[in-house]
């Protein structure tokens, strides 16, 4: 004897575990292709931050070879700076960490050599105004550095976090990714002082 | 009596924004947000009305001038801070960091000058170093050569501070917008800006203040693309016109500019 109501209470089963297994699927796709997009996103922009870094490396050392010509030409009778830099040229091998990093060393030690032998050309607006444009590529590439590594962490942060990871080892994302390794005190650039009048200090009652 | 949910709902707005205004007395000031003037963010009180005037009248004229011209609308930011000691310019990237946020220029049309102040042996304060921070497509009509240049000019010329980034604000805007733009620029004149200082009867903008939290995520450009129009009205109705204040374009910069230290 058929139960009564049996077909029906069958029937709702039958809903309730597709419905369930819909939702499941939905919420599960959901994750897969939120998971991808966001991951992909990630990738593209550890490339690009990289891409910008090369590019940024490459601006800084045409700068320096800039300056290094204009030095060769001004200040070709003091042996120690010749050597320094012929020191600098021979830093910069290849668009890697390493490289970066011993052209900072090198450029500082050429400008401290400078500085011992002939002080008073560091004051040049000539040498100023090229400087300027070193510090900032400097600057720039500290940014682009910094920004790469920032995109780096995200990315590396998000295939060894659940559920990202699934995702990542789903799709054959790659895997993590190494940092531009350059510590803050190989990179660091010497700063440009300026002199004021003691006079202009703010506060004197020039005007008010 | 009974309380219907619609009749307390303004009521528990109300208490909501009180205690939103309580809890931002009681948190410390975050000098990273930009004031409600935008343009001058004067955290080491150093600037007076008439320049800050001066700053805000001047670049809310420039953008204006600038925003239609395909190139996007230039703008140029100041801020001053007050420090103890050089270690607390701690990060090379604390202008970059600043202009991000901040947004500065429309199209990457954008420039902050960040000054900081450090009191002398006798308490007044004087500038200890000078920073610039350039956007990412301003970068190609002012190199740092000659950003360099008007700095280490205008600041060695024997005027007062203030008077100088006066000047340096002008010889900005007159190799700028030349150049970008096609518009003719005054050379600065110190006499006159002088005079202009000691006449001034403009408005007395007081200490600057950072934007609230609140204030400062409605005053942002993207804030207002996600939300647009009816949150627009809602905020100037319930907060005062907090969201028709000036803020930044949308722009962002990677690190160009430069950096002077005093002697």
């Amino acid at each position: 004897m058929a139960y009564p109501g049996g077909s029906t209470m069958r029937h709702k089963i039958l809903i309730i575990t597709v419905s369930a297994v819909f939702v499941i699927g939905v919420i599960f796709g959901g994750i897969c292709i939120g998971g991808y997009n966001s991951l992909v996103k990630q990738d593209e922009t550890t490339s690009t931050n990289y891409a910008q870094v090369q590019s940024l490396l490459k601006k800084r050392h045409d700068k320096i070879t800039q300056l290094l010509g204009v030095l060769e030409a001004e200040i070709h009778e003091e042996q120690a700076i010749i050597e320094a830099i012929t020191s600098v040229r021979a830093s910069y091998t290849a668009d890697t960490p390493a490289s970066d990093a011993a052209e900072t060393a090198s450029f500082n030690h050429l400008l401290a050599v400078v500085e011992d032998n002939s002080p008073t050309y560091l004051s040049e607006s000539g040498f100023v105004a090229v400087m300027d444009e070193i510090s900032e590529a400097e600057n720039e590439l500290g940014v682009g550095r910094k920004d790469f590594n920032d995109s780096v962490r995200t990315y590396n942060t998000s295939i060894r976090a659940f559920p990202t990871n699934m995702v990542a080892g789903m799709f054959r994302l790659p895997g993590a990714k190494g940092y531009w390794a350059v510590s803050e005190s190989d990179a660091e650039m010497p700063t440009i002082s300026y002199s004021m009048p003691a006079s202009s200090a703010f506060g004197l009652p020039l005007f008010l | 009596m009974r309380w219907r949910l619609p009749g307390i709902l303004p009521l528990l707005g109300l208490a909501a924004v009180g205690v939103y205004y309580v809890v931002l007395a009681l948190l410390p000031k975050d000098c990273t947000r930009p004031t409600s003037e935008f343009y001058v963010n004067d955290y080491a009180n150093v600037i007076s009305s008439a320049s800050k005037h001066y700053f805000i009248s001047k670049s809310e004229e420039v953008f204006d001038l600038t925003k239609d011209s395909g190139i996007g609308g230039l703008q140029i930011v100041v801020a001053t801070y007050q420090i103890s000691s050089d270690d607390e310019i701690e990060s090379p990237y604390g202008k970059t960091t600043l202009f991000r946020k901040w947004e500065i220029g429309e199209n990457d049309m954008g420039l902050l000058f960040v000054y900081y102040y450090k009191a002398e042996a006798d308490g007044l304060l004087s500038v200890r170093s000078i920073q610039t921070e350039t956007g990412y497509r301003l970068a190609s009509y002012l190199s740092a050569t000659a950003m360099g240049q008007i700095i280490d000019k205008d600041f060695s010329r024997g005027s007062d501070e203030e008077t100088a980034m006066a000047h340096a604000y002008a010889d900005v805007l007159s190799d700028v917008l030349p150049e970008a733009y096609a518009i003719p620029v005054t050379p600065f004149d110190e006499d006159a800006y002088r005079d202009y200082q000691i006449h001034y009867d403009g408005p007395d903008y007081g200490a600057s203040e950072p934007l609230s939290g609140l204030d400062y995520i409605f005053s942002k450009n993207d804030f207002w693309d996600q939300w647009g129009v009816p949150l627009l009205i809602l905020s100037c109705c319930l907060l005062g016109g907090v969201g028709l204040r000036a803020a930044g374009a949308g722009g962002s910069s990677g690190g160009a500019g430069i950096v002077r230290w005093k002697d």
